[in-house]
């Protein structure tokens, strides 16, 4: 270890000698010019924000709702739906101003990009049948994620868990994975092999520079229509379905929500039949034997199940 | 990157000339040896250093600790290595699909003999960026996590997968 780490600082000190450099021409004016654009653009920033705050005011009208009784929504909800925004920089979204978790920042992309973090194996050859796509990556509470999708062959050694072959995914957080991940496959030891729906959650609440990250993520088959979230204080979005690249016969999805959410995940079939749902349990598992799939809530990295077999949540 | 020199900087613009000049040699020379180990490539770290010596003393007067200048400057180095490594790594991709697998793997040319930098230069950014920061730099994984807004935990971890894939990659080619 030590000679390992002693190899490491001698070859960046070797390859990195400092010198001192006299400062360019032209430097100074570029300072300056750049403190100018600085204090006009906050001038300019904070003119703005005054006009607007007058003419929200003079726009709302206030005998709609008194403020003692304005409905304030509950602490846990959806963060601000995806964004088409460039990838790789801080990319904070707006969310509306009614939104508790305004203050989150996440977003999606459509892309066909491999550039976001795809975890590697060493081996994985043995089960894989393509290679790792990612269909969508962003930012949540300003750390990376990026989702991936795979076709997988029936494996059943030793090295790694067993694989019934299909189309699988992986939903991992962190630029290099540093946060952890969840894997899920459609075809599992628990699912029927014609299933339809398979998702994970993620949890992780290990770094205190960070707020708790809570996420879920899967993938449907193509008797799938549409995939609904349904928050269990009322309300019902539907997800984001991200193709996959030719090969993998599966579309996926993924959503990140605040701490305390709860609620399902239900793929519909076109005629509007479930054809599986998810629990979002991650941020409170069940205790005892009640707990089936969910982890253990936000102590570590969990992965839920999926849920061919969990009964209809409401009829649709 | 030390900060004294700075401790008696007032605003850059009430700044002479003179004390401007001795701030960038004071720290520029470190901050271009750090962004050529961030990104393999010396040319481009001069333009990495130079962009955020500008940045950093055009923000000057908004910063929360003006005597932490080089602490600011090493900072702004790394986000902008890897915005530039990020660029670089697309184009790569996109070379990729037109070229042969391969190509694009690390260094590993005569020019580069130091088999370790070249190993070095081949991790992701973040494991290389931890790297350099720990043992170049001599930062602890609390001041790394600052910088690169993680955990000292997640910089341990980076740290050890850095560390595990040298090892691997050094063990392979010494037989």
């Amino acid at each position: 270890m030590i000679d390992l780490e002693e190899r490491i600082a001698e070859t960046l000190h070797d390859r990195a000698p400092v010198f001192v450099r006299q400062m360019p021409k032209g430097t100074v004016a570029r300072v300056r010019i750049r403190q100018s654009i600085g204090s006009f653009a906050t001038v300019a920033l904070v003119a703005a924000l005054v006009v607007g705050a007058v003419a929200l005011s003079s726009w709302v009208p206030r005998s709609v709702q008194p403020a003692s009784r304005q409905t304030v929504q509950a602490p846990s909800g959806v963060l601000p739906s995806p964004q088409g925004v460039e990838g790789g920089v801080n990319d904070a979204t707006a969310a509306p101003a009614s939104d508790p978790s305004a203050t989150e920042d996440t977003s999606a992309h459509d892309t066909n990009s491999t550039v976001p973090y795809t975890e590697q194996v060493k081996g994985q050859e043995v089960y894989l049948l393509t290679q790792k796509h990612v269909v969508s990556f962003g930012h949540v509470s300003g750390v990376e994620w990026s989702l991936a999708a795979y076709d997988t062959k029936p494996y059943s050694g030793d090295q790694f868990s067993r694989f019934l072959g299909g189309s699988c995914g992986d939903l991992m957080v962190g630029d290099q994975g540093e946060y952890g991940g969840i894997g899920f496959c459609l075809h599992t030891g628990e699912t029927a092999p014609d299933a339809a729906f398979a998702m994970a959650g993620f949890g992780n609440a290990s770094d205190p520079n960070v707020r708790p990250i809570i996420g879920y993520a899967g993938l449907v088959g193509s008797q799938v229509s549409s995939v609904e979230l349904r928050l269990s204080g009322g309300g019902t979005r539907q997800l984001p379905l991200y193709d996959a690249p030719s090969g993998i016969g599966a579309r996926y999805f993924e959503v990140f929500v605040a701490e305390g959410t709860g609620g399902h995940i239900v793929a519909l079939g076109s005629n509007g039949a479930e054809l599986g749902s998810g629990s979002l349990c991650i941020s409170q598992p069940p205790s005892g034997p009640d707990n089936v799939g969910c982890g253990h809530g936000l102590e570590g990295v969990s992965s839920v199940v999926t849920s061919f077999a969990e009964p209809p949540t409401s009829t649709p | 990157m030390g900060v004294e020199g700075a401790e008696t900087l007032e605003g850059v613009a009430s700044m002479p000339t003179s004390r401007l000049a001795g701030l960038y040699e004071e720290h520029v020379g470190r901050a271009v040896a750090l962004a050529t180990l961030l990104t393999g490539d010396r040319y481009i770290a001069e333009d990495i250093a130079h962009d955020a010596f500008l940045r950093v003393a055009g923000r000057f007067g908004e910063l929360r600790d003006p005597a932490a200048f080089g602490a600011y400057l090493r900072t702004t180095v790394v986000n902008l290595c890897r915005a530039r490594v990020r660029r670089l790594e697309r184009e790569r991709t996109v070379l990729r699909r037109h070229t042969e697998a391969g190509v694009m793997e690390p260094d590993t040319s005569a020019d580069d003999r130091d088999q370790v930098w070249s190993f070095i230069k081949g991790l992701p950014y973040r494991q290389r960026a931890a790297l350099v920061l720990r043992y170049w730099e001599d930062l602890s994984e609390g001041q790394i996590g600052e910088i690169l807004r993680c955990s000292p935990r997640a910089v341990n971890a980076l740290l050890s997968r850095a560390k595990e894939q040298l090892r691997d990659n050094i063990g392979r080619s010494e037989g």
